[in-house]
């Protein structure tokens, strides 16, 4: 079960992700990004209060930084947690998404 | 996939009965899921009663892992290896949650018998146990 609350900060449409990215949530947490995505010409998905990912989480993140690309619109992550920047280290992402830099979170 | 918070759930209860730290419990639970979407979605599990027994055990070194279901036959050897280099365009998840589970297990070990696929594994506690 994810959790999604939204703000505008810096330029950044910023969607604050809480709870678990699992299997369950991940449907959902695809359509905040995409909904977000579509909306807005760059979005943060700030992870400071995600307490777990999985792989499909992964994904999910995977389809909205690709649903990004696709219309053009800067896609982010930041704010891990020091877990949660595991899974993403085991799951290669530093190669796929931009997850340093100046960033609203 | 409701049968995923039970998991968790159980996979909580356990850490605490055995005074297991908080990234113990998080490798619990990302290998548990993985391996459990795995026989849902490709294993054939999904609807299936009583189609997956998890078994967890505390020992000295580490947690091990007993991971059985009644899916279709499945080496986790078979699944595909991630690229994980590839840019964002070319990347395929097909494989990630197995790649995962290797990446966090040690003696991964698979057999077959009697209609079960079976899977043991340790999740080591300790972090002197070398790669």
């Amino acid at each position: 079960m994810i959790q999604t609350e939204e703000e505008t900060r810096d330029g950044w449409r910023v969607v604050n992700v809480s709870g678990r990215a699992d299997a369950e949530a991940a449907d959902a947490l695809e359509s905040v990004l995409r909904a977000a995505i579509e909306a807005n010409d760059k979005v943060a998905a700030s992870f400071a209060s995600l307490d777990y990912i999985s792989s499909a989480g992964i994904r999910a993140l995977l389809q909205a930084a690709r649903a990004a690309q696709t219309r053009g619109s800067e896609f982010a992550v930041c704010g891990l947690s020091e877990p949660v920047r595991r899974v993403f280290d085991m799951s290669g992402l530093q190669h796929v998404l931009n997850i340093h830099g100046v960033l609203p979170c | 996939m409701s049968e995923l918070v039970t998991l968790t759930a159980e996979v909580g209860r356990f850490c605490r009965e055995h005074a297991l730290a908080e990234d113990v419990e998080f490798d619990l639970d990302l290998v548990l899921e993985e391996l459990f979407t795995n026989a849902v979605r490709h294993g054939g599990c999904d609807g299936v009663s009583g189609a997956v027994r998890v078994a967890l055990r505390a020992r000295p070194g580490g947690v091990f892992i007993e991971f059985a279901d009644r899916g279709e036959p499945f080496h986790p050897d078979q699944a595909p290896a991630p690229d994980l280099n590839a840019p964002l365009e070319e990347r395929r998840v097909g494989g990630l949650g197995i790649h995962l589970v290797r990446q966090i297990v040690r003696n991964l070990h698979y057999e077959r018998a009697a209609g079960w696929n079976r899977l043991t594994m340790l999740r080591p506690t300790n972090t002197e146990v070398p790669k």
